[in-house]
């Protein structure tokens, strides 16, 4: 054998890397599903491990704004209008309120089954509004309210 | 947008250039790099040429990572290898902390939070009167229908939260036990090691101690053998002094004896002699002067 499947000069270079597969064909670009995925997978812009620290999900690394309970009626708009209101910014919002969630009720060293009565509520609650109430127009007592 | 989508899908290279380029959008996936496609075409050979190698890199949306060393110098201040980040904010991020307990939570669903931030607005029962509020809305409205069914699901409801409050402590400590033995199973190698060393070194340090006392030991037994002997000594001697008394009494005795013989002997014979040479003239003449000595005693 003239060559060898690993590489002998560079430990890191593992099998698949299509840098290294001299054919013209490689079959594993269309397995690959983690360069679809990536975009996905990368840590927001503001992050700065030097500053920041690890990486924590639950946290906003952009800059400090007011909370939503001390924001007035009067600047809401305004605040609104702040917001990251982008596609990328809005899934990043999406997985901070999970891991904000993780970390309240599921992330400790007594956890109890309250995340799975919040999720109950909620889907119960969905169920109520759409489906049963629509169901049960049939059955009012009363026409006008 | 077909030919797009037809088009054969390509790799694409960490080139040096698409480093510095890092737009967060799918479409630089589709992206054909031209100059990528050629350096492979020019790779015949399998052996490897060290400048043609390319390194897997780990994360390339980082920005800073990308570029880091051990760094000698910031702020004009040396920085040392054990002290690589003066930038690090403590303050406002903080390091992760495991926390301990959850958020608490009212009536199994409401977060304390929420009664919290509206504790300033409405007082105590702002919330209270919020849900009990959206419950009879409901009601009046008939968005809840008082079907024959609504029977069924307030006994379950009471059920539930009966059933939830009496077993839910009992059940989650259960649980927590099971946890508990399996976590122990693991620290408790390391404790029991802690402690049975700790022990160990408890019964070390009394050992020595008691190699301290050895010494006393010793000097007590010496004390002891030493008043034994001082004993046997005061005996021999008591024992000595009684035997040389008890002869030299008998020497003492027997002199004293000798001289008593003598005297009693000379006594008897001197009395003997004289009652002898006593005649009977002299017995009357003594007796008369006896007699007048006694009158002139009487007058």
């Amino acid at each position: 054998m003239n060559d060898t499947w690993y590489s002998k000069t560079n430990e890191t270079i593992i099998p698949g890397n299509p840098d290294r597969i001299a054919i013209r064909w490689d079959p594993l670009q269309y397995l690959n599903l983690a360069k679809y995925l990536k975009v996905f997978n990368e840590y927001p812009h503001d992050f700065n491990p030097r500053i920041h620290g690890p990486y924590c999900p639950w946290r906003y690394y952009g800059k400090r704004d007011l909370h939503f309970g001390d924001v007035k009626l009067v600047d809401i708009p305004a605040w609104i209008a702040r917001r990251d209101k982008t596609p990328m910014g809005i899934y990043q919002g999406g997985i901070r309120t999970f891991w904000k969630f993780y970390r309240a009720f599921l992330d400790n060293k007594k956890p109890n089954l309250i995340w799975y009565t919040q999720i109950f509520a909620v889907a119960s609650l969905i169920n109520f509004v759409f489906f049963a109430i629509p169901d049960r127009k049939h059955y009012k007592w009363a026409k006008y309210h | 947008m077909l030919a797009k989508a037809l088009r054969p899908l390509v790799t694409i290279k960490a080139s040096p250039l698409s480093l510095t380029i890092r737009p967060l959008s799918i479409s630089s996936i589709f992206f054909q790099d031209a100059s990528s496609k050629s350096k492979k075409k020019d790779d015949k050979s399998l052996v490897e040429k060290k400048s043609d190698e390319k390194v897997l890199r780990v994360e390339d949306s980082l920005k800073d990572l990308s570029s880091v060393k051990w760094r000698t110098e910031y702020n004009g201040k040396r920085l040392w290898p054990h002290d690589q980040w003066p930038e690090r904010d403590l303050v406002n991020f903080p390091p992760y902390k495991l926390r301990e307990v959850p958020n608490s939570v009212r009536w199994y669903c409401v977060p304390e939070s929420w009664f919290k931030f509206f504790y300033e607005k409405t007082g105590v029962t702002g919330p209270y009167m919020f849900f009990y509020g959206l419950l009879i809305y409901g009601f009046s409205k008939e968005y809840i229908v008082l079907w024959y069914d609504f029977t069924e699901y307030l006994i379950l409801a009471a059920a539930v939260i009966t059933v939830v409050k009496k077993l839910g402590p009992t059940v989650g400590d259960v649980f927590r036990g099971w946890h508990q033995e399996e976590v122990d199973r693991y620290s408790s190698v390391v404790s029991n090691s802690k402690a049975m060393a700790g022990k160990v070194l408890h019964a070390y340090e009394d050992s020595l101690e008691r190699a301290k006392s050895i010494g006393l030991l010793a000097d007590a037994r010496k004390d002891i053998i030493n008043m034994g002997l001082e004993g046997a000594y005061r005996e021999r001697m008591k024992q000595m002094y009684e035997a040389v008394k008890k002869r030299l009494d008998y020497q003492v005795a027997l002199q004293n004896a000798r001289k008593d013989f003598e005297r009693t002997n000379m006594i008897n014979w001197i009395t003997d002699q004289v009652k002898q040479s006593i005649t009977a003239k002299q017995e009357q003449d003594a007796l008369q002067a006896c007699l007048q000595q006694l009158r002139q005693i009487a007058s």
